[in-house]
């Protein structure tokens, strides 16, 4: 079976695999995910093993790594855009966590 | 025929020489002359270049306050992100050399970003190109900053923007003057341009970049204007501003240890505004009577819960350590929806600076603001009067609000006796909203000290956002407006018998002493760099011509007028 992961779940999504996770999540800076708070996601999310992924649903964009700046960057995410994350590997779970926080 | 532009000063001084205009292009693609190795050997290569390149930013970091340093730590960031490295990778596995793979990888992702609908994520190519332009530089490549350097003697320099790797990069030796378009006084190039010691203007307007290469010209930094081709008695003005900037310069070095007297015997302490660890090196150094405003809001940034009063009281006692024997003022902790702190749940607002920030943040945090009050109180315990602790409440509009942060501090142990009897604590406002201006009289009776922040109160006066360029010149604290309202906060802390000091950039300018002593200033608190040239200016004033001077700016209908007033007493007394 193809993994389908929520991606309008309010908070925590559904937990597909078990390795599987996604959150979405609502960006509440005012200046949105700019260079300085982006840094600051990038730096959290490298801490973890999972592989990270981000999408801006309210900018219906293209998936992005979470550990790369320059992927990050390309969201264009302003402050009250949904981004939906998703991680996959051991610490999936934690990395989510982590970063719901930031947001 | 002599033409004017007017723009903002970002660097002080007087610059004369010849145009030179500068237009950023992307990396030439030049690498048949750079003989190309092993796809390991170029790889090997590109890791050396990103190590220098990652050191000089590093150091760039270093410089200047935390604004500016927090860019180059992001670029250090674009630097070592695994999209561009991984492209770089991928070229120089496909045959290409190092300087080339740098080129494409990076001139794509720049095609990529400017390709972005929205403008704050669309201009963060300038960032990807500047890193680009870095590496390229290190891995032997030609750039467009090599169109910076070497200049001839005597450069001054147009240019739309300059990026903080063009600013480190153009020849410092001659380029005299900068005179840029765009930009403000307060982006990196500008702090980078004081610190090598360049007047620079910004916010000059397109009009600069019609002028002809090889033009004569003069950038006034002092007043933020580039004259070009100037007639022969304004030109022998600046000959002699420009002297007499630079023995200024020499001679207040050199008597920055001894106290900014007024030849009538008024003492006006001088002292520096600390944003980072760095700018406390400078009360040593040039004499500064300690720390008129110390930010606090690093101690609570970037971390997940709000700082104990343990790690808060350490902090302090580290700052004052550094300012031994005379005052510290520490302004309570200043954030807003622009800046939020994971710790604190905040409504999202359209309009952060006209929002909950200062005060009205801390009011509706209260075990907050009772935190850092008690740290400061065991502060002020250890201290003398001398060394007394001032605190500053931030952004008050109503006297209600000091009030109700008065009522706070009253519960907590040591207050009343450090601020009642040991003398050893002292409590003022911020007066940075008009409001807070217009109600001194009110303020003044309950507190020890005013602390005007001309910054934000031309902002919020102006109602001009003083970082958007389109409209940064409205927000001048040298309109009569803002001039009005510092006088307004000066008679009442007079009438209260209480001291009015002054924080904002303005400050920091030696030829407006004269307008803020006559206005009734009392302290002076600015960046460490400028402590040395400001007491200088100071020992020339007259009191009584200041008062005048003041008098008149106060009739005055318009800035360029004040401006002018100011000009003139700058060449009368003095020389």
């Amino acid at each position: 079976m193809k993994k389908q992961s929520s991606s309008l779940g309010p908070m925590i999504g559904a937990v597909d695999q078990q390795t599987n996770h996604s959150v979405v999540v609502t960006v509440r800076n005012p200046l949105g995910l700019h260079l300085r708070s982006g840094r600051d996601v990038v730096r959290i999310a490298s801490q973890f093993q999972a592989h990270i992924t981000a999408s801006n649903l309210s900018r219906n964009s293209a998936t992005v790594d979470m550990k790369s700046i320059l992927q990050l960057m390309q969201l264009q995410a302003r402050q009250g855009h949904d981004l939906h994350l998703a991680a996959s590997g051991p610490d999936a779970i934690a990395a989510l966590d982590a970063l719901r926080s930031l947001f | 025929m002599q033409q004017i532009f007017h723009g903002l000063s970002a660097a002080s001084g007087v610059g004369i020489g010849t145009l030179y205009k500068y237009a950023s292009v992307p990396p030439a693609v030049e690498n048949s002359c750079v003989p190309i190795g092993s796809p390991a050997e170029e790889w090997e290569r590109f890791l050396a270049a990103r190590l220098l390149v990652d050191e000089e930013l590093a150091r760039l970091a270093q410089i200047g306050q935390s604004g500016p340093a927090d860019i180059f730590l992001v670029h250090r960031e674009i630097l070592h992100d695994s999209t561009l490295t991984d492209a770089i990778r991928a070229a120089i596995t496909a045959g290409f050399g190092a300087v080339h793979a740098t080129q494409s990888a990076t001139s794509d992702l720049v095609t990529l970003f400017q390709d972005l609908s929205d403008d704050y994520f669309a201009s963060r190519a300038t960032d990807i190109r500047d890193v680009g332009q870095r590496l390229i530089t290190r891995l032997g490549g030609i750039t467009s900053a090599r169109q910076l350097n070497p200049l001839p003697p005597g450069t001054i320099l147009l240019a739309e923007d300059l990026t903080p790797f063009d600013t480190t990069h153009l020849d410092q030796v001659n380029v005299v003057g900068i005179a840029l378009a765009a930009s403000t006084p307060t982006a990196h190039t500008a702090i980078l341009a004081r610190s090598l010691g360049i007047p620079l203007i910004c916010s000059a307007g397109l009009e600069i970049l019609q002028l002809q290469n090889r033009m004569f010209g003069v950038v006034d930094g002092i007043r933020g204007r580039l004259l070009v081709d100037p007639d022969e008695d304004i030109l022998e003005q600046y000959e002699l501003t420009r002297a007499r900037f630079q023995r200024f310069q020499t001679e207040a070095l050199s008597h920055s240890h001894e106290p900014a007297l007024t030849p009538d015997g008024v003492r006006i302490p001088v002292r520096v505004n600390v944003n980072s660890r760095d700018d406390l090196l400078y009360i040593d150094v040039n004499g500064a009577e300690g720390i008129g405003l110390l930010r606090t809001e690093y101690l609570f940034q970037h971390r997940t819960s709000p700082p104990t009063i343990d790690e808060q009281l350490a902090a302090y006692q580290d700052v004052r350590s550094y300012t031994k024997d005379h005052s510290l003022t520490v302004r309570l902790l200043d954030i807003g929806g622009d800046k939020p702190v994971p710790y604190l749940p905040q409504p999202t607002e359209a309009n952060p600076f006209l929002g909950v920030r200062g005060i009205r943040l801390l009011l509706r945090y209260p075990e907050l603001l009772t935190a850092q009050f008690r740290a400061l109180v065991a502060l002020a315990l250890e201290a003398s009067p001398v060394s007394r602790i001032r605190v500053l409440i931030p952004m008050i509009a109503k006297v209600s609000e000091v009030q109700r942060t008065l009522a706070l501090f009253e519960d907590i142990p040591g207050y009343e006796l450090c601020r009642k009897q040991l003398g050893t604590l002292e409590v003022g406002v911020m007066i940075e909203v008009p409001s807070a201006a217009l109600l001194a009289p009110h303020l003044a009776p309950l507190v020890d000290f005013f602390s005007i922040g001309t910054n934000d109160l031309a902002q919020y006066t102006l109602a001009a956002d003083r970082v958007n360029s389109a409209v940064a010149t409205l927000a001048t604290p040298l309109d009569p407006s803002v001039l009005r309202l510092i006088a307004l906060t000066c008679e009442a802390g007079q009438a209260a018998g209480i001291p009015v000091t002054i924080c904002g950039e303005v400050a920091g300018d030696p030829s407006v002493q004269p307008l803020l002593l006559g206005l009734g200033l009392n302290e002076i608190s600015v960046a460490g760099p400028a402590v040395p040239l400001v007491k200088s200016a100071i020992r020339q004033v007259d009191m009584v011509a200041a008062k005048v001077l003041a008098a008149k700016a106060l009739q005055c209908s318009r800035a360029q007028e004040i401006h002018q007033l100011l000009y003139e007493e700058a060449n009368t007394s003095g020389e």
